[in-house]
């Protein structure tokens, strides 16, 4: 783990397995404290970088420990960003069910992305064939409700 | 994570202790499967040591869920944390699970 003091940014790169996801959740933890969210806001971060996280690992890693995912905690005065980055060639966004409705209600699976969307001020995709696929998630200091 | 497992007549309680997480997941599965596969009709899943619990575990539980259903049996959800209850709400899941904040009431909710 590196962290860039000056940015204001802490970088995490761990192999894709589910055993990380601990270290991530230690991470997320220290960047929610020096924003100084509060405890629900700090747990609403917590369960979208996880959501991702596990979506980078399984879906864009194919849980292949010898592909890194790459966290990136950006703390500014107003705003965490984090970044987080597979090596998957992406997904089609569109394809995604709604877990709402009638017929993906009762499945297992399908809610990851639906919570990042709900938990988060800001989520945006940036898919590249060639580089991977990195989401891009933001929760305002202000915006606590 | 640790989950004590108590067997009761014909079912379990599963107290779960730590963020239900990463592998915590699979370990999750493993011992809900165990207790349906030996022949539970109910389970009752404590969450009052459950500070954080991802999609995936939901999933799990919804499984489960689904499989005492089946057989007419019941899986209700114990001391459920404010962050918890939000999730289920937000995925609308409170429509689905039942959620106690007392283990008697829960108990009669099985009818045990």
């Amino acid at each position: 783990m590196e962290r860039t003091d000056h940015k204001g940014e802490v970088v995490l790169s761990v192999p894709s397995e589910d055993k990380y996801i601990y270290l991530l959740d230690l991470v997320i933890s220290y960047a929610a404290k020096e924003m100084g969210f509060d405890e629900e806001t700090t747990q609403q971060v917590n369960l979208a970088v996880i959501e991702a996280g596990t979506n980078a690992m399984k879906h864009g890693n194919g849980n292949d420990p010898g592909k890194a995912a790459e966290f990136r905690f950006r703390i500014a005065e107003d705003k965490l960003t984090i970044f987080v980055k597979d090596c998957g060639s992406g997904f089609d966004l569109e394809s995604v069910g709604d877990p709402l409705s009638p017929e993906n209600f009762m499945r297992p699976c399908g809610r990851g992305i639906f919570l990042m969307n709900a938990l988060m001020d800001e989520v945006e995709y940036n898919m590249d064939e060639n580089s991977g696929t990195e989401v891009r998630m933001v929760k305002y200091k202000n915006r606590e409700d | 994570m640790r989950i004590d497992t108590r067997s009761k007549d014909n079912g379990a309680i599963l107290h779960l202790n730590g963020k239900v997480i990463g592998d915590g997941v699979p370990q999750l599965k493993q011992a809900i499967e165990e207790r349906i596969n030996s022949g539970a009709d109910w389970l009752i899943i404590d969450l009052a040591e459950v500070p954080l619990m991802d999609s995936s575990a939901l999933g799990t539980i919804i499984a489960a869920f689904l499989k005492l259903r089946e057989r007419n049996g019941k899986l209700v959800l114990l001391n459920a944390r404010e962050n918890i209850l939000d999730v289920l709400a937000i995925t609308k899941l409170d429509s689905l699970f039942e959620v106690y904040d007392d283990m008697q009431v829960a108990l009669e909710s099985i009818g045990s």
